[in-house]
């Protein structure tokens, strides 16, 4: 087994922290890789639960996502365990979204407001605070109601920060449907935040 | 229906031309207009395309309108990265998650994964294993009665003729005393009481005693096989529920 610390120079301390755990985890520290688990849970939580808007499911799909992480993780072959832990999360929400779409008589139901926390800042004025707060939970609610393809697509470009081609390698589509899909996507939640705008113009 | 002579007056200027945009709209692209805002027409392939959006949103007030909403939902996604959230429950693997998933270096080895193999038909082997030590128990034990007379009488004249010495198997355990003695002993009744041997055990005898010893370990391993299988069966539905 090739040591990552070795293979990966990385100057970054947190990349070198996550290195450092998965080695250990990869010569059978368990702790080491429950560890990660405690770093990357909320995150991955907040990316899949934006792709599977349900969170008994996205709950599901983290667990799983760390599951197939510690089952593969011998396969890692450097770079940042953060993006290889997301990735496999967006596996785990893909096949989520699918295991939904078989079931259809289950509607999604609305996101808990207790889900997300905005952004914490000593200046943050309470009434931006608040603003962005609400606007977050309408286009959480509308984000709900498009289309799997179409969520995926803008949730990993225009929150996560993927590109077109990432994208479209994850998906397993090409770029010009990466592309549609998120102005497609857009188009969709505008129609349905049309009432709530003033919010997002504000 | 209307309520009012007024609704049923044509529209004003405003609302005719209000209309007229509306009209006009209903024949643009509003995807391409929510392309160029989402940034989806920034290479050099799509410059066409851009120009079109872009005559369209110049000219159309419900394109521009089309065209900020969709920029400004795209800016609000982006500042919908920097809300946190808190996971619902705790995703740490447990032990028996990792021996499960292919476990760590210890959790590895032949020991664990034969364990793991066996979890899963423990019960109906054990319950296979326990009733065939049962049969056993119960076949060697009809042996045992069918063939228990003679065989007490057999012991019987071992230990009594020890002392009486009037019979063949007495001359017979004499012998083999002296030979266990020594020969410089005596061969007195009194050292014969004490130092006589078991008699040895007749053809029936030994193939029913070992057939009884193998069905009680059989009836012993079969149960504990049932038990682990079924404490393992519980565990597993037990971390299936707090799934």
């Amino acid at each position: 087994m090739e040591d990552l610390r070795a293979t990966t120079v990385t100057e970054d301390p947190v990349q070198r922290r996550d290195l450092i755990l998965l080695e250990r985890a990869r010569e059978g520290d368990l702790a080491a890789f429950n560890d990660l688990v405690v770093v990357y849970q909320d995150m991955l939580f907040a990316l899949v639960v934006r792709m599977v808007p349900d969170r008994d499911q996205a709950s599901d799909a983290v667990q799983e996502a760390f599951f197939s992480a510690y089952r593969n993780m011998a396969g890692f072959r450097g770079g940042s365990v953060k993006s290889w832990l997301s990735r496999i999360a967006i596996n785990a929400a893909m096949d989520a979204q699918r295991l939904k779409k078989r079931r259809p008589a289950d509607p999604y139901p609305e996101l808990e407001d207790d889900t997300w926390q905005p952004p914490a800042g000593a200046s943050a004025d309470p009434e931006v605070t608040a603003l962005k707060t609400e606007r977050h939970r309408a286009l959480d609610r509308a984000l709900a109601q498009i289309t799997n393809d179409q969520r995926t697509a803008i949730v990993l470009y225009d929150v996560e920060g993927y590109d077109y081609a990432e994208i479209a390698e994850l998906t397993n589509v090409s770029v010009g449907t990466v592309k549609s899909r998120i102005h497609r996507g857009r188009l969709a939640l505008r129609g349905l935040l049309l009432e709530k705008m003033d919010l997002f113009r504000a | 229906m209307p309520e009012r002579d007024d609704d049923l007056q044509p529209a004003g200027g405003q609302d005719e031309a209000a209309l007229a945009i509306v009209a006009r709209h209903a024949l643009h692209d509003e995807e391409l207009v929510a392309a160029l805002a989402a940034g989806a027409l920034d290479g050099d392939d799509e410059a066409d395309e851009r120009s079109r959006a872009k005559a369209l949103v110049d000219r159309c007030p419900a394109c521009r309108a089309v065209h900020d909403d969709v920029a400004a939902i795209g800016d609000a996604l982006h500042g919908a990265a920097t809300f946190t959230a808190k996971a619902p429950r705790d995703f740490r693997l447990s032990v028996e998650d990792a021996h499960r998933l292919g476990g760590t270096v210890i959790t590895r080895g032949p020991v664990s994964a034969l364990g793991r193999a066996l979890a899963g038909f423990a019960r109906p082997i054990g319950a296979s294993v326990a009733a065939i030590g049962l049969v056993g128990v119960l076949v060697g034990s009809a042996f045992v009665g069918a063939a228990g007379t003679p065989q007490r009488n057999t012991v019987d004249t071992g230990s009594t003729t020890a002392g009486a010495a009037s019979s063949a198997a007495a001359a017979e355990a004499s012998s083999s005393l002296e030979i266990a003695a020594g020969p410089t002993t005596s061969p007195k009744a009194s050292d014969q009481r004490f130092t006589a041997p078991t008699p040895a055990p007749t053809l029936e005898a030994a193939p029913t005693a070992w057939l009884l010893i193998v069905s009680v370990l059989a009836i012993v391993l079969g149960l504990g096989l049932f038990a682990y299988g079924t404490i393992a069966g519980r565990r597993r539905e037990r971390r299936t529920e707090t799934r």
